[in-house]
């Protein structure tokens, strides 16, 4: 990966307060286009909030976000928003009446097109990531696979350049995990689109090409672009009980 | 009472244009009732018709015209709602309980401190489909024809805020502005109906085809069409029920709507234990 390009995400000096709670600690982070990244860490270390901020969902308290060089919440940005695909843990209730296309059409809620170029997206990214028969299904009542899917489906459609995946991976078995995962490194290599996954069992993460950031405690603690290496389970336990034991040792 | 003689009594005027209206409110409310279901504004409901009693009391001891003043206090605690909302987080739970408890106290203490006769200010609240005038019954027909023509254009939008909100503004959804313009087409439809059609005949066409349709439809397009047609059934049936046994109108509506949806609710019940 060129580290001349620009990156497509840029976070300086980024810290977020909510409730007088310190959530995300003065965090500097480069992500340059094409970039496979997973953040790991523990719950409550900072790293939806940091998924948030990228989005525009949460205001920072200090420091500022960039998004392919637009300043997040900035005027030219919420023209351009779009271009980031978001995918988060779904919640949508078994009673909620809405069907798999109906759930990826919301991704052109804001695009002024015909119906039938609409309903051509919606198709043509249903059969990229292998749903195309569930159409007409309840959303509520597919699989967790089959959901991710469609979710999946609903950011293709706004054409996106980032794609920001929080736990996606949370509701599925090892075997769906790796299916999953094997279609978005599938996606970023035919679309070119850069990929910030997270999950909290980093642990169980043994794919290779992914450059791999560890969050404590509102902190990147970690990043193994920048040290070289690429953390396994028990590396990644390490790095996290070596921060705890100087944060305790400092105090 | 015969079919001919139900068909003899809409020739009267007044009668005519309360079928009118009620096939008005019956077929279009829903899709406002589909907002105040899916994103829990039942709390909202109640704020706004308390604040309307407030409004009413208010304009009574004020010696004004009561359904403006309850527009202006109901405009300015929707607009409460949501700039609070929008410090709480979407959750209005709180918030709307908070000024239905608030308004209700202060209209009474309005009712007792100007000696407002309060079966003046109630009565606004029980309204009389029978007795609208031609230009009530314009403002809620045209006001009915509004919401479809806002739901028909926004449509793609207005599903995405129902939802989620968060992914309809990843999606460039102006997800605050549209929430908060559900709020204000919830409050104006309940404060501008209220006084018209009453209260009771509101809730009926307003939540049960919304309630009915919720159960009934598997897409999301369905479920407002499926209100709808519920809606316009419910009017329909329970208007001529109402009068073929001599009771009032919101009375007859109400209970047909509740039967419909005891009936589609026990079917589904089954259903779902025998799939």
């Amino acid at each position: 990966m060129s580290q001349n390009i620009a990156p497509i995400i840029q976070l300086d000096k980024v810290a977020v307060r909510i409730d007088g709670n310190q959530i995300l600690r003065s965090i500097d982070l480069s992500i340059h286009p094409g970039e496979l990244v997973m953040i790991s860490g523990s719950n409550g270390a900072g790293k939806s909030t940091l998924i948030k901020s990228i989005l525009g969902l949460l205001s920072t308290t200090e420091g500022k976000v960039l998004v392919a060089g637009l300043r997040v919440g900035s005027s030219a940005w919420r023209g351009v928003r779009q271009d980031v695909g978001y995918v988060h843990q779904t919640t949508v209730g078994v009673e909620f009446p809405i069907t798999a296309a109906e759930v990826v059409e919301i991704g052109l809620a804001a695009r002024r097109q015909t119906r039938k170029k609409k309903k051509e997206k919606v198709t043509a990214a249903m059969i990229a990531t292998g749903c195309s028969h569930l159409r007409n299904a309840v959303y509520a009542r597919l699989s967790g696979g089959e959901k991710q899917r469609v979710s999946i489906a609903r950011c293709l459609v706004q054409s996106p350049s980032i794609l920001l995946l929080d736990e996606p991976t949370a509701s599925l078995d090892p075997e769906g995990k790796d299916e999953f995962l094997a279609m978005i490194e599938h996606l970023h290599t035919s679309r070119g689109i850069t990929v910030v996954l997270v999950s909290h069992d980093a642990a169980q993460f043994t794919r290779v090409g992914w450059r791999q950031l560890v969050m404590s405690q509102g902190q990147i603690i970690n990043d193994s672009r920048l040290n070289g290496t690429k953390l396994n389970g028990s590396e990644f336990n390490e790095s996290k009980l070596e921060y705890l034991g100087h944060l305790a040792a400092t105090r | 009472m015969s079919f001919a003689e139900i068909l003899a009594l809409l020739q009267y005027p007044p009668i005519m244009r309360g079928a009118l209206v009620l096939l008005a409110a019956g077929t279009f409310f829903p899709l406002i009732g589909v907002f105040v279901i899916r994103l829990n504004l039942i709390t909202l409901r109640f704020a706004v018709m308390h604040s309307a009693l407030l409004g009413a009391a208010i304009g009574l001891a004020a010696g004004l015209s009561p359904l403006p003043v309850m527009m202006v206090v109901n405009v300015l605690l929707v607009l409460g709602i949501a700039v609070l909302g929008k410090k709480v987080g979407p959750n209005l739970g709180h918030i709307t309980t908070f000024f239905m408890v608030l308004t209700i106290g202060l209209a009474f203490a309005v009712l007792y401190r100007f000696n407002v006769p309060a079966n003046d200010s109630l009565g606004l609240l029980w309204g009389n489909v029978f007795a609208l005038t031609r230009f009530d019954a314009f403002v809620t027909i045209g006001f009915a024809l509004c919401i479809m023509v806002l739901v028909l254009v926004l449509f793609p939008k207005l599903t995405a805020v129902l939802y989620d909100r968060e992914l309809a503004f990843t999606a460039g959804v102006p997800s605050g502005l549209i929430h908060t313009g559900i709020l204000f087409a919830v409050g104006l439809t309940i404060t501008l109906t209220m006084g018209l059609i009453g209260a009771l005949l509101l809730d009926a066409v307003l939540i049960l085809p919304a309630l009915i349709a919720g159960v009934t439809s598997r897409s999301l397009r369905g479920l407002f069409v499926q209100a709808m047609a519920f809606g316009f059934l419910i009017s329909v049936v329970g208007f001529v029920f109402a009068i073929g046994v001599d009771i009032p109108a919101s009375s007859g509506v109400t209970i047909v709507g509740a039967l419909v949806l005891g009936f589609v609710s026990l079917v589904s019940h089954i259903q779902r234990r025998h799939a």
